[in-house]
């Protein structure tokens, strides 16, 4: 009966040993990949800033929208370049690489809960569409447009306890926050 | 027996606990493996991101050795290109391969950026504007393998390989050579403009302050772009927006009011105040070199007059040519009354011709007092004292600023004279003073590009940059810019 009971005991002491750390592995993991999709997230939206021509951020600040020029010859049918770049041109002081009036649109937004790039192709009207961050679930985003400067940030919510799923400040302690200085002088 | 019996059964008990107790363990460790596997993937993967970064600032260092030696070509043709192959001053396309200084502690230990310049891009007005292409490359640390990098997928679903957005090379580069470490390279492509020699590439530039209210504003427009003018002339429905502002102190000093400037508002440090309604950048880093005005040196000076005080008769001055323009020493310029005022004049009407007025004291306009300039007269004044303008001014019937500069001399012993505006005629010309303060309190237009120690403009003035002054004395002359920036992502 005492064996029993110790025994019991020590497998219930096992047992929430075993769901503890299982938890917090799946809650390390699932922190790790917000972390790494926060990253990529802020790397895509840096790489199209730097080489915008027009910036637009949405009233709501969710939505960024940049055009660049566009610079390649040829894309395939995911709107990858596939071309080699352009000879540019001048035209005024103004540098310009393919169909001035045609550059590549390229807008920033949620759905659900991914984060998409939709690029389009001034000149052939192509739009592609590509999740750039879908592993965390509760993403956010954030634009301001200070002219020549664009900060960004994004958030997740991190789930290590059930208490911080859609915890607001357990979010604001995953904010990564971005400054891109546009290269281009803006037309917008 | 007994004793038999209980060893057995001591033997079990023990071997339970420690099947238990390995179990235990072996769980533990495998979910310590899965745990530390995945985050050394996201490890590996913070520090391709992070040089992934590096190899951008490395290609932005190497575009930055590229202008640095550009613009060194202006003063030092010969040395500027050292290092470069070739190295001579003209010979392009011209490239150079550096490696940088590494940062310490964690990531890489390696960049190195390799840079093209061409010469193959020209304007409409054949200046060259250079392409620099730099790649710029950072060795990844750690293992040779990909960290947490999930292929991208489109939105319905497909994978989309080629859209990888850091794309490392682990074995070999994108020329098939073989790399002794990983590496990531980032490409960019920038152009530069070679630089207006003209000193008027802004509005309005002060060695100063500058204070606006009461409604002034500046914008711009181009003389020579019909889609930017209309005849030639300011157009507001053709409003451009580089009506810059600057100054080449402290911003703390100056103050815009809230004033509409359709272009920057720059300052050297500090913050320019009340810059609500500044509709392009406000920029702090601005620096420049405003050199004095030197009392002209003139030949052939004209006899007479000598000064133009309240003439009882018109006085009409003839131009000359370009290569002999008629060159004039005043005492001083005042007129007060519109049936007599100072007119230069071509020697045929409309014949391209010029006038070099040296005016040793005060310039003033006022009553119904004016100054006329024809057409096809370029007029060129020196003033060392005080400008006072009340009247209905200057008539610069060209209707180009480009044609009318004045230059306000600059007191050898550092005092600083005064240019006061109180009429609300328009002014159509550019004006060199950095060493006069600018009081304006009239409403009228002044279309051209204006040089001050300092500017108080309190009246309801528009002041239009006329972008085709940026365009004087030629190209290059005063450096290159960065006028374009894109990345290859291929």
């Amino acid at each position: 009966m005492i064996a029993s009971g110790v025994s019991a005991f020590m497998f219930a002491g096992i047992l929430t040993t075993m769901v503890t750390l299982q938890r917090t592995c799946a809650g390390t993991i699932e922190f790790s990949r917000g972390t790494t999709d926060q990253q990529r997230a802020l790397d895509y939206i840096s790489r199209d800033l730097h080489r915008a021509l027009t910036v637009t951020v949405s009233s709501t600040s969710q939505t960024l929208t940049v055009t660049v020029p566009d610079t390649y010859t040829a894309y395939d049918a995911q709107g990858n370049p596939t071309g080699t770049i352009v000879a540019p041109s001048i035209s005024g002081a103004k540098v310009n690489y393919g169909d001035a009036s045609k550059p590549l649109t390229i807008c920033y937004y949620l759905s659900g809960n991914k984060l998409l790039r939709q690029q389009t192709i001034g000149a052939t009207n192509a739009v592609s569409t590509m999740v750039i961050a879908d592993s965390v679930e509760l993403i956010q985003t954030s634009f301001a447009d200070l002219t020549s400067v664009v900060t960004y940030s994004v958030t997740f919510a991190p789930k290590m306890t059930l208490a911080d799923y859609g915890n607001s400040q357990a979010r604001t302690a995953t904010t990564l926050t971005g400054c891109t200085s546009v290269r281009n002088a803006r037309r917008d | 027996m007994p004793a038999a019996t209980n060893m057995k059964t001591h033997t079990h008990e023990s071997g339970s606990t420690l099947a238990m107790a390995l179990i235990t363990m072996a769980i533990a460790a495998f979910a310590s493996a899965s745990v530390f596997y995945v985050i050394t993937n996201r490890y590996q993967t913070t520090f391709h991101s992070a040089s992934w970064q590096e190899s951008l600032l490395v290609a932005e260092s190497g575009n930055d050795v590229a202008m640095a030696a550009l613009n060194a070509s202006l003063s030092n043709p010969s040395t500027a290109w050292t290092g470069w192959t070739p190295s001579d001053s003209s010979t392009f396309p011209k490239t150079f391969t550096g490696t940088f200084p590494s940062h310490s502690g964690d990531g890489n230990n390696k960049m190195y950026a390799s840079v093209t310049v061409d010469s193959g891009v020209t304007d409409s007005n054949g200046k060259v504007w250079y392409r620099i292409r730099s790649k710029g490359t950072a060795e990844l640390p750690g293992l040779r393998r990909v960290g947490y990098e999930p292929v991208i997928l489109a939105a319905d679903g497909s994978k989309n390989h080629k859209s990888f957005l850091r794309k490392l090379s682990f074995n070999k580069d994108v020329t098939g050579g073989v790399l002794h470490l990983p590496q990531v390279t980032r490409s960019i492509e920038v152009l530069a403009q070679p630089l207006s020699a003209s000193i008027f590439t802004r509005a309005l530039v002060v060695r100063n302050y500058m204070s606006m209210s009461g409604g002034a504003y500046t914008d711009s427009f181009d003389s020579t772009d019909p889609t930017k003018s209309t005849n030639g002339q300011y157009d507001q429905a053709k409003r451009q927006r580089h009506g810059d502002v600057a100054s080449n102190v402290s911003g703390n000093l100056s103050n815009l009011r809230s004033s509409y400037v359709y272009g920057n508002a720059s300052s050297n440090g500090g913050v320019i105040a009340n810059t609500q309604n500044v509709q392009g950048t406000v920029y702090n880093n601005f620096s420049t070199t405003i050199s004095p005005v030197s009392k002209p040196t003139l030949s052939n000076i004209a006899s007479t007059p000598t000064t133009i005080y309240n003439p009882p008769a018109p006085v009409t001055l003839t131009a000359g040519t370009a290569a002999s323009p008629a060159n004039f020493k005043l005492a001083a310029i005042n007129v007060s009354n519109g049936a007599n005022p100072l007119i230069l004049a071509a020697p045929s009407p409309g014949q391209d011709s010029y006038i070099n007025i040296w005016v040793t004291g005060n310039i003033t306009t006022s009553g119904s007092g004016f100054i006329k300039q024809m057409p096809g007269v370029h007029l060129t004044i020196w003033v060392e004292g005080d400008v006072t303008v009340s009247g209905s001014a200057f008539d610069n019937e060209n209707g180009y600023a480009s044609y009318l500069q004045i230059n306000g001399v600059s007191p050898s012993d550092s005092s600083t004279n005064k240019w006061t505006v109180s009429g609300d005629a328009n002014f159509i010309g550019v004006v060199n003073a950095p060493a006069y303060a600018l009081t304006v309190s009239g409403g009228g237009n002044y279309m051209g590009a204006l040089i001050m120690l300092n500017a108080t403009l309190s009246g309801a003035a528009g002041y239009h940059y006329d972008e085709s002054l940026g365009k004087l004395g030629g190209g290059g002359g005063q450096g290159f810019k960065v006028a374009s920036w894109i990345e290859d992502i291929e």
